[in-house]
């Protein structure tokens, strides 16, 4: 499955907590809680090169949700596919 | 809004207010911290700056500063370059009249980074002035104007009292006249709003109406103010529980540390950033673990709790001296005082 680089906007920061990523839009200001455990960091939003290298190691059925998940961030405004 | 991770306690506040002076060129009579003069023994800069080391730390991702006037602080632009270097968001609640053409070019260097909210309270010089002072309606929308040909996300905050209310609407559309957004504030009895609460509480018919007004224009940001007054269309844009010691606290100008800007008294006293690091307040503080465990049971059978979870603990205090009592404000309580009436 294809994969474009999804960039966090410059509105939006993310910081770990202990159920998994909390992400934060000063647009609104809005929260976005994501209870992704420790299968993402916040380095995956780093770079491209993390990103593909983080879904590469991840078996198929955890990539389909790994990639779910971050076409839910675009759709809330949370991020922006490069 | 996931009530389950926000009641177990996050790692750090999502975003704090920090009142960074108690100096006011103003002396608004629904000021909630009563501010004029300076505190003594403000936050020198030095300590200013190890207090957003430490925020940036914890990944605090947004200072809401207010006070006082935060621009009447000579070191007040050296704090917020700090603070975006840092990459933390800012938001400046000012009356507006320090700012000048230089000043806002200052701002605009920033402004992926930083937000403004000018305090209008009215839609008139006369409704605003009397409320604000003499000029500060004709020096907050020059402020306005010199802030919205900038990129700068800006907004008009209006605290709603029984004097703007019918003027509400008005300043819905000046804001959009201007090119900028529109906030409304809840009026809390705090501070010279405790001293002035009979005269500009809203009653609760204005409540309503403002309400009911709220629904229809999405587009107005009300923080988490009137999320014990808004009905369900507008819950997605906000909080549906009191985020004070889980969401947000609020830093005083002398460092000291409290569950929300309303509810600075001894009694709510978490701790001191000058005798503790920021992080072992939010941990630790005993005031901030009764807040995370609140419960108002008072409210739990009202067909609105999954809406407010009993709403503003502050104006229960203010009012009732009694945190847990459940808001007197909310929406269910006005309805019920008009049907009284009747």
């Amino acid at each position: 499955m294809a994969a474009p680089a999804v960039v966090l906007r410059p509105t939006s920061q993310v910081r770990k907590e202990q159920f998994g990523l909390l992400f934060y839009s000063s647009l609104g200001p809005k929260l976005l809680f994501a209870e992704t455990g420790a299968a993402l960091s916040c380095e995956f939003f780093s770079s491209d090169s993390v990103q593909k290298e983080v879904l590469a190691s991840l078996p198929d059925d955890q990539k389909t949700i790994v990639l779910t998940f971050l076409r839910q961030l675009v759709k809330k405004g949370f991020a922006y596919e490069q | 809004m996931s009530n389950r991770y926000v009641e177990q306690g996050l790692i750090a506040p999502v975003n704090l207010t920090w009142e960074v002076t108690q100096q006011c060129n103003l002396r608004c009579s629904h000021c909630l911290s009563a501010s004029g003069r300076p505190a003594e023994n403000e936050l020198t800069t030095g300590q200013a700056f190890d207090l957003i080391d430490q925020l940036s730390a914890a990944t605090v991702f947004q200072i809401n500063f207010g006070g006082g006037e935060p621009f009447i602080r000579p070191d007040f632009y050296h704090i917020l370059e700090k603070c975006h270097e840092k990459n933390i968001m800012t938001c400046i609640s000012t009356n507006g009249l320090l700012l000048d053409e230089d000043k806002v070019a200052a701002l605009a260097q920033q402004s992926d980074l930083v937000s403004i909210q000018v305090s209008i309270d009215g839609a008139t010089p006369a409704t605003c002035d009397a409320i604000r002072g003499k000029g500060t309606f004709d020096g907050a929308i020059q402020a306005v104007k010199l802030l919205a040909a900038t990129p700068i996300a800006t907004s008009i905050n209006t605290v709603l009292t029984a004097q703007n209310a019918d003027q509400i609407p008005e300043l819905h559309s000046l804001a959009k006249s201007l090119g900028v957004s529109f906030r409304a504030s809840r009026f809390r009895p705090s501070g010279r709003g405790q001293e002035n609460w009979d005269e500009l509480r809203p009653t609760a018919r204005q409540l309503i109406t403002f309400s009911d007004w709220l629904n229809g224009c999405p587009d107005v940001r009300t923080g988490d103010s009137f999320f014990s007054l808004t009905a369900q269309e507008r819950q997605g844009l906000g909080l549906n529980l009191c985020g004070a010691a889980k969401l947000t606290c609020c830093v005083g100008p002398t460092g000291d540390v409290f569950p929300c800007a309303f509810l600075q008294s001894e009694r709510f006293y978490a701790g001191s950033i000058r005798q503790s690091a920021f992080i072992d307040i939010w941990d630790n503080a005993e005031i901030f673990q009764s807040f995370r465990s609140l419960r108002i049971h008072s409210c739990e059978d009202c067909k609105r709790f999954d809406q407010c979870h009993g709403g503003c603990p502050a104006v229960a205090y203010h009012l009732k001296n009694e945190i847990a009592g459940g808001d007197p404000e909310c929406l269910e309580r006005c309805v019920t005082a008009i049907a009284d009436d009747m």
